[in-house]
């Protein structure tokens, strides 16, 4: 092998994350004293760049901004092959977008919830839902009072968390029986996104939104939760979004949203709403909660070849 | 072109219109995608806040793209430990020599990516995106096809070797201005 040939090839390797300490060591020192090689390297990237913006377009990799950073990923149930995966994202403006590459991507969604806590008589359970299609959770509807306005409509939700409480979340089950089956040639992802706000209270909490996936009917799903530290096959696949608004954006309405691709064998999805990171020395704060949306999304593969 | 301050809606327009290129950049400056995903949605934030520096459109690149360099070299420096990322000297060298990179140009790029995968075999196409899919896609190509993960990545590395070759010789051909 040429030196040309071997600089290459070292190239490739720490592009395809196969090299080791000694070939960074090694491709190290030679980018810095050769600025041919340098430009080599420069080239390498892009291509490996077009490339994998080409394999996205075939495997349909979903580019989202508000996607887990992957530094702060934490597997909470490690003996799982799929666990629940937890991302941090420390900043105070979270959007989400999907973009559609090559222009053989399709994609269809139906809105299954739409709730901004609009019934004044609103009454749920405290506890982890045992069955589809209700919210439980500590949350009453109110009317904005205070110089507060609701994130949309007239009232929204209030979490009241229990004194002494780290976190609270509003959760709900949703039934894939309840809906269509998927079409050949299609994935179907489960998004949720809600606005929160917690005034400044000497608090500084933080908002999740999670999605969880089980295989197990919906009322099997509160048991399975409860056990998922116990057993690897409670929980086929998780999203929790955690956003941590900064101080001197407390006050403000902050969106946040997560999405899960639904792994095969999915019955029942939980969906949790919540806040955490409350000190449970410090008074009870006031949370909010508004315009939550879960949709089903569809979405068509392209085909395996390129053209 | 816009000659007034930035707006919301523009910066979704422009981000999207430019973020294959940002990656482009991101990509020269990290070890690996999840890294160049992290890194590009940190600098999405930074752009969003700051986006009132920006007073027009036709700056967005060149801003952005020094959002996404400090945001890479940010990266690296909270990865200090990790011995399989180039140090941060060099990150700046190579920032400043990537910088002359157009969009034009690298669009030619890809055109010429295109042509020279239409001339590969099904099978050799397969292997080259395996490598590019995600972490462990070679790994359950070789366990697919009773080889093992090592003589697979020669042979990626071989045809990506090939691929480079050919979209030289492509951007040569076009009158590219290529390196």
């Amino acid at each position: 092998m040429n030196k040309s040939t071997e600089h290459e090839d070292l190239i490739d390797r720490y592009l395809t994350g196969m090299a080791d300490e000694v070939d960074v060591e090694q491709l190290e020192a030679l980018l810095k004293t050769d600025e041919e090689l340098r430009q080599t390297f420069l080239a390498a990237s892009r291509v490996d760049s077009h490339l994998r913006e080409q394999a996205e377009q075939l495997t349909l990799v979903k580019k989202e901004i508000s996607r887990p950073l992957k530094s702060h990923f934490a597997w909470i149930n490690p003996g799982s092959a799929a666990g629940l995966l937890i991302g941090l994202f420390s900043a105070s403006v979270v959007w989400a977008y999907v973009v559609p590459r090559g222009g053989e991507i399709t994609r269809t969604s139906q809105e299954i919830v739409s709730e901004g806590f609009e019934d004044s008589d609103i009454e749920l359970p405290t506890h982890l839902p045992v069955k589809a299609n209700e919210w439980c959770g500590r949350l009453v509807s109110v009317t904005p009072k205070g110089g507060i306005s609701a994130f949309e409509g007239k009232r929204m939700g209030r979490l009241t968390p229990k004194a002494g409480n780290r976190s609270e979340s509003l959760s709900r089950i949703v039934d894939l029986h309840d809906y269509p089956d998927l079409e050949s040639g299609y994935v179907r992802s489960l998004r949720v996104k809600g606005s929160f706000m917690a005034p400044f209270t000497g608090q500084n909490p933080g908002f999740h939104v999670r999605i969880v996936a089980f295989g197990q009917a919906p009322e099997d799903v509160r048991q399975a939760w409860t056990d998922r530290w116990n057993s690897d096959a409670m929980i086929l696949q998780g999203v929790e979004r955690k956003h941590l608004p900064e101080k001197d954006e407390q006050g403000n309405w902050h969106e946040v949203s997560a999405s899960l691709e639904i792994p095969e064998g999915t019955r029942s999805i939980m969906v949790a709403l919540g806040v955490w990171h409350l000190n449970p020395e410090m008074s009870v704060p006031d949370l909010y909660l508004d315009a939550v949306q879960v949709q089903l999304v569809d979405t068509c593969k392209p085909p395996a070849k390129p053209n | 072109m816009s000659y007034g301050p930035i707006d919301q809606s523009d910066f979704m327009r422009l981000f999207v219109r430019h973020e294959r290129d940002l990656r482009v950049f991101a990509r020269s400056l990290l070890p690996n995608w999840p890294a160049v995903d992290d890194v590009l949605q940190e600098a999405s934030v930074v752009m969003w806040k700051k986006l009132h520096q920006l007073q027009q459109e036709e700056g967005f690149f060149t801003w952005a793209r020094v959002i996404v360099r400090y945001e890479a070299l940010r990266a690296r420096r909270k990865a200090a430990r990790d011995r399989l990322v180039l140090s941060e000297e060099l990150l700046e060298l190579l920032a400043n020599e990537a910088m002359p990179t157009t969009g034009d140009e690298l669009e030619k790029e890809r055109e010429a990516l295109n042509c020279c995968l239409k001339k590969m075999g099904d099978e050799q196409r397969q292997l080259v995106f395996a490598a590019s899919m995600r972490d462990g896609g070679v790994k359950e190509l070789a366990e697919a096809t009773n080889r093992t993960a090592n003589s697979l990545y020669k042979l990626i590395g071989r045809l990506r070797a090939s691929l480079r070759e050919c979209v030289y010789r492509e951007l040569q051909t076009q009158g590219g201005n290529h390196e």
